[in-house]
């Protein structure tokens, strides 16, 4: 085992140096100009002060670059850059870094650094992280990463279909995605059988419920206090696509709380075949009060800490708390609370079920 | 009445007929939990270290969440402790992950939205992003801990001759399944959460040399690749953490 574990570790530092330097030398793979940052200097530094008495600098460095790729590869060129403190939509360049240029085919002086390339950071980031999983849970935690793979394929297709209707159906297109996503997921654990039906089924009903009393909510109120404008780079419809990312958003946790209770409740009725309907639904409902809590964490810290540099942005330019709230945090809190709805339903769903379906026979027959 | 009134009375009125008395503790953790977020806006605005900030108040919205959830002292301690390292790694991690990423600010498709704002606000940006890496993956972090700690001590309890060899071994095996579900909630979390920029990148058919040098893209990847590296991190801790636990304060004779 541990001659196995040393060798697994060896061919995954192999891989993982491999795809690093794959990615720090693949210039020639891009179409636009990649230059390597040879040195930068301080050309000057101003200081500035906005109308809400924000203090920054600006300030002008000069950037010597050398060309990675295309027919002038290996030329040294000067380009200025300008940044701020608060480095909000710009940055600061250093000597190492690469980065995509613009305009250096054109004999104009127009040439313009077009942001840094990230791909080598992205690499060892993903390399790191699926290594560590591998390492600490083995077979599962390769079989939790082939199956966000697939979800990420499915995603990808989805959007492409949701596109060719010019998003007209977005709704209705990721409400397949829901069932498509829980049932390969979910299948994923438990195989083919009666626990893959009794989590896929609780866990797509909570989602549509709590999506259902959501756009009840919103018709009773008359959608008061929401801004979709407010919905971050919204290119279509901004309302459909906060419905869509409300449905989405909060599907991982239903299926992680379903999965949880319907396994632990098999494992119940295995070691007490004699247990009915009500003692497995007491159970499964004793079982889920536990995880709800952390459960709706988890997911209200992502949609929050999501809204964290614009609320500031906002706060920064002079606007008061309550627009702040309004226009930056209103619809992460609307999107946990509904997350929150839909995981406080799961609990008795997955149990009801899971009571009916596992307590209905005694005894299983393998 | 608000959307939001509404909403939370919903999820009042289902958490009082679901969890009965745990209601308080769940909704009211809740709100404290917004409670401190919304310090920790509104600090950074005022001017605060906007990572030291988050790290400071990490550290109170992991103790609310674990010890707001019915799990028993002792469980709920090693799963603080398990939490608390795990974010001390995070922290030590955020800042080059931020520094060779430079993931800071908005992207340029950002661009419309910011039109009227004055950017220049005197606080680095490059800090908040590390800030908000570090408060998304706090919840993940406190919820695996507790189950992994849960599930633990349940088995120590159970089969308490277990020899110290193997319970790293079943460490691992109720690490694994813990993590397959945990890894879910947090991909789906963060697409739910962005879902309007990946329609926008395939819309504006972005190549794939833009996409995987997008500002925006790769600081969303980071954020949830951080935060499985952060909950994979809660398997190999508890596990060492509960056995040593096991020795020293022998938590199966005090039952």
């Amino acid at each position: 085992m541990k001659h196995k574990t040393v060798f697994q570790v060896i061919i995954l530092v192999i891989v993982s140096l491999a795809a690093i330097l794959l990615t720090r030398h693949d210039a020639f793979l891009y179409h636009d100009t990649v230059a390597q940052v040879q040195a930068t200097k301080v050309l000057h530094r101003t200081p500035s002060e906005d109308g809400f008495k924000n203090v920054d600098h600006s300030t002008t460095q000069s950037v010597t670059l050398r060309l990675l790729n295309t027919a002038q590869k290996g030329k040294i060129i000067q380009v200025q850059n300008t940044y701020t403190d608060s480095q909000a939509v710009d940055q600061n360049y250093r000597p190492g870094q690469q980065v995509l240029i613009s305009g250096a085919n054109k004999k104009s002086k127009n040439i313009v650094i077009q942001g840094l390339k990230r791909d080598t950071f992205m690499v060892i980031l993903i390399c790191a992280t699926i290594s560590l999983i591998l390492i600490i849970v083995h077979r599962r935690g390769l079989m939790a990463i082939l199956s966000l793979i697939a979800n990420v394929l499915l995603f990808i297709l989805a959007i492409q279909i949701e596109l060719l209707h010019n998003g007209k159906n977005i709704i209705p297109i990721f409400a397949i995605l829901v069932v498509l996503f829980t049932v390969c997921t979910i299948a994923l654990i438990f195989g083919l059988s009666q626990e893959t039906l009794i989590a896929s089924i609780a866990t797509i009903v909570s989602t549509f419920a709590s999506f259902g009393l959501f756009i009840l909510v919103l018709h009773l109120t008359g959608e008061k206090g929401i801004h979709y404008e407010a919905v971050e780079y919204a290119v279509q419809g901004p309302k459909n696509i906060f419905l869509a990312q409300v449905m989405i958003g909060v599907l991982g946790a239903i299926m992680d709380e379903s999965t949880d209770i319907t396994s632990a409740m098999y494992q119940l009725k295995q070691e007490n075949t004699d247990f009915k309907f009500l003692r497995i639904f007491k159970s499964g409902l004793n079982m889920g009060k536990q995880i709800i809590g952390p459960l709706i964490s988890i997911l209200f810290l992502i949609f929050m800490a999501d809204t964290i540099p614009m609320a500031v942005l906002y706060l920064r330019n002079g606007n008061s708390i309550a627009q702040t709230f309004n226009w930056t945090i209103y619809l992460g809190v609307v999107q946990s609370l509904v997350s929150a709805i839909g995981i406080v339903l799961a609990v008795p769903l997955t149990s009801a079920l899971a009571g009916r379906l596992l307590g209905g026979n005694h005894g299983r027959h393998n | 009445m608000g959307v939001i009134t509404s909403l939370a009375l919903v999820l009042l009125v289902l958490l009082i007929l679901v969890t009965g008395k745990d209601t308080f503790s769940i909704f009211g953790g809740l709100i404290l939990n917004f409670i401190l977020i919304f310090m920790v806006i509104i600090l950074i605005s005022l001017g605060t270290s906007p990572l030291i900030t988050a790290f400071i108040f990490g550290l109170m919205i992991l103790a609310l969440i674990i010890f707001f959830s019915p799990v028993d002292l002792k469980t709920g301690l090693v799963a603080y402790l398990v939490s608390v390292s795990v974010v001390l790694v995070l922290v030590a991690l955020v800042v080059p992950i931020q520094h060779f990423g430079q993931l800071q600010g908005f992207g340029n498709e950002s661009n419309e939205e910011l039109g009227g704002f004055s950017l220049l606000i005197g606080i680095s940006f490059q800090s908040i992003s590390c800030a908000a890496i570090l408060l998304s993956a706090l919840g993940a972090i406190a919820e695996a801990s507790i189950a992994m700690a849960s599930a633990l001590k349940e088995l120590i309890e159970q089969t308490p001759d277990l020899k110290r060899h193997d319970l790293y071994r079943d460490g691992v095996e109720i690490g694994g399944k813990i993590m397959g579900t945990a890894y879910n909630t947090l991909f789906f979390g963060f697409f739910g959460g962005y879902l309007a920029l990946f329609i926008w990148f395939i819309e504006l058919k972005y190549s794939p040399s833009l996409l995987i040098n997008d500002k925006l893209f790769i600081a969303e990847a980071a954020s949830v690749l951080v935060s499985m590296l952060a909950v994979t991190l809660t398997v190999p801790l508890t596990t060492f953490l509960m056995v040593h636990w096991r020795q020293k304060f022998q938590i199966v004779q005090n039952k």
